[in-house]
């Protein structure tokens, strides 16, 4: 039983520049991204210990920008899970979430929980602050789905989002992704990203 | 009253001619070698209004028993009726396409800039300022407010403006007069950074043309490379362009290097521009779901952002004689030449061409043509005001002067049909003249001013 693991694949969704790549290597690598640059598509593999069993996220990071949104389907068609981003100081990254919401439903057809987690992005910014607590309850009441305020920077609630994500996709999909490692010793070095393109 | 007229019909023929793109072409082919076509042109706009409201056969008889024109329904009758009532319908049909048809978003570069252009007048090495070329209003009107206000802000096009304003400034955009004032709007920079990326990407087609597109990558696919024979490839390979792209690559090219050169301030440098504009750039279908691909376009971008002053210099200096006319923009010959090139990029290979006899005949009616394709707003921009100032990047002394020669050629280009043929006879006499002039004293702008007002 130890070489079987649950692999689920995620897919980070969100206009440009709020922060979708930090999130993901925070989680992923245990630091912040400062650098500045643009993300085309990144993916990460991640070995989580979920009521003992050993999974695998496999978090395909993606490029924000509208222009971009040609891939978006790819994405959404390959994912099991999603984790929608936007930005807590600009109140109008919310708008790109709930459009890629709609496609996300509109692509799974009217397939019922299907796993998704939304996150607003740089709590620590509090200054510039936009959008706010209540408007976030609001949302997710009126979408039905879990919000996270979190900070790559500071590490809040970062990790939260994840499992959170991963519970729920166990739950959707029980015994499905059950996959045969074949890398196991690669893989099992801890944490390690990989990016496809480089 | 004069003028009135002269643009009530201009708005008739535009009307008509905007009817079938069929009709149009061929006319517009025409248009370059028989003067003819304004006639026809006329008479079918005559028509137009005639038979827009065609009488059914099986009215005639009751206008029979009114006493008017007693008609007996006949076979030649009937097929005349049913050839009006077809054109009405199509007419009408038409009337109603055009409501949405001189949007700019989504439309091929061509098809928008005869829409909406500005032109681009920049100096060259003597100082002189010279028009080199058109882009879409969009572009010319959103970079210019990019780079006065947007090069110290972060994340300058990669930051996603409102969705709600964004749609309201393209709203703006996508319907004359389209020249609205930045600083009575509410716009931030990444709306305006949002909005122009958008126009790029919603082409049909990137601004390097899809058949060109593995030309501009083969260029830099091998390793090390040397950079002044690919910059020397560049050149070629942007000169062969057609000449929309080229000025739309070329003003691109040269705001990003704008923004690269400000990085520091605003986190854009070259490479991650290049990954924001090759979806609108340089990008194919057949790559776009393979983001392997993606990175020797975003390489090549980068190259021709670090380099694009190559390119820049590399725009065909004005011939002497047009260059002294440059050098003095009010030359109502320069401002023609200059109409006349957005629409027929095609046949045009050279980049100034001098005014010369043999060729005014037939250059003045495609010009014709091309200032009425385009007066679906510049025209109504001309009346408005001064507000159309196209793009400059030029000493501000001189920009007023070159608006007061747009407006003048644009307001010269709608005479009436009759006076026209004998008024070419004249204005070419009065070519020749002012080109003399300004071969005399091509840098006194004040003396071509003043040829040139009793004429306009």
């Amino acid at each position: 039983m130890a070489d079987l693991v649950y692999e689920y694949s995620v897919v980070v969704l969100g206009a440009g520049g709020v922060g979708k790549s930090a999130l993901v290597v925070r989680y992923a690598q245990g630091q912040f991204l400062s650098d500045y640059n643009p993300t085309i598509e990144e993916q990460y593999r991640c070995d989580v210990q979920l009521e003992g069993k050993n999974c695998v996220l496999d978090i395909m990071d993606t490029a924000g920008a509208e222009q971009f949104t040609a891939l978006n389907e790819v994405y959404i068609k390959r994912a099991r899970g999603f984790v929608l981003v936007f930005s807590l100081t600009q109140e109008n990254t919310l708008q790109d979430i709930d459009n890629i919401r709609q496609q996300i439903q509109m692509i799974k057809g009217q397939e019922a929980n299907i796993p998704i987690v939304v996150v607003g992005t740089k709590m620590d910014l509090a200054r510039e602050r936009e959008v706010t607590r209540d408007t976030i309850k609001e949302l997710a009441s009126k979408w039905g789905l879990p919000f996270y305020e979190t900070s790559a920077k500071n590490n809040w609630h970062v990790t939260d989002v994840f499992h959170d994500l991963l519970d729920q996709m166990r739950r959707r999909y029980p015994d499905e992704p059950l996959k045969r490692r074949k890398q196991k010793k690669k893989t099992l070095k801890g944490p390690k990203h990989r990016c496809i393109i480089m | 009253m004069w003028k009135e007229r002269l643009q009530q019909l201009g708005q008739r023929r535009n009307h008509n001619k905007r009817g079938s793109n069929h009709r149009d072409r061929n006319s517009r082919l025409r248009a370059n070698t028989t003067p003819a076509v304004t006639s026809d042109d006329l008479a079918s706009a005559r028509e137009f209004t005639i038979v827009s409201r065609p009488a059914p056969p099986g009215r005639v008889s009751t206008m029979d028993s009114a006493g008017l024109h007693p008609i007996p329904p006949s076979k030649v009758n009937l097929k005349a009726w049913w050839n009006h009532f077809n054109f009405a319908q199509k007419a009408k049909k038409e009337a109603e396409e055009k409501k949405g048809q001189n949007v700019v978003f989504g439309k091929p570069l061509k098809e928008s800039l005869r829409y909406a252009s500005v032109q681009i007048s920049t100096a060259n090495s003597n100082g002189d300022l010279y028009v080199w070329g058109y882009v879409p209003v969009v572009v010319a009107k959103c970079g210019l407010y990019l780079k006065e206000n947007a090069t110290e802000v972060q994340g300058t096009f990669r930051i996603s403006g409102s969705a709600k304003r964004m749609r309201d400034l393209q709203a703006e955009f996508e319907k004359p007069p389209r020249n609205l004032d930045w600083k009575k709007e509410h716009y931030t920079a990444h709306d305006v950074a949002s909005v122009f990326r958008r126009y790029l990407t919603q082409m049909p087609e990137p601004v390097i043309p899809y058949d060109m597109y593995h030309s501009f990558r083969d260029a830099l696919a091998k390793k090390p490379y040397n950079q002044d024979e690919v910059i020397a490839t560049y050149k070629r390979l942007i000169r062969s362009l057609p000449r929309a792209n080229q000025y739309l690559l070329l003003y691109v090219l040269d705001l990003l290097h704008v923004f690269s050169r400000k990085a520091d301030k605003n986190l854009m440098d070259a490479k991650n521009l290049a990954v924001i504009f090759r979806p609108a750039l340089l990008s194919h279908p057949s790559h776009e779901l393979s983001p392997r691909e993606h990175q020797l376009s975003q390489d090549v971008l980068e190259f021709l952002i670090h380099h694009q002053d190559w390119f820049m210099l590399d725009i065909p200096p004005a011939p002497v004689a047009a260059q002294s006319s440059t050098g003095a923009p009010l030359s109502s010959g320069m401002a023609e030449a200059v109409d006349f090139m957005p629409s027929s990029d095609e046949d045009q290979p050279g980049g100034w061409k001098l005014i010369d006899k043999d060729t005014l005949g037939s250059r003045r009616i495609s010009r014709r043509r091309t200032t009425t394709e385009r007066s679906g707003d510049s025209a109504g921009k001309g009346r408005e005001g001064p507000d159309l100032s196209p793009v400059m990047e030029s000493p501000p002394s001189r920009s007023s002067s070159l608006r007061t020669a747009t407006t003048i050629s644009r307001s010269r280009t709608l005479p009436s049909s009759k006076t026209r043929l004998e008024g070419t006879a004249r204005e070419e006499e009065r070519h020749t003249k002012l080109l003399k002039k300004q071969k005399r004293a091509s840098m006194q702008q004040q003396r071509a001013l003043a040829a040139l007002a009793p004429a306009g």
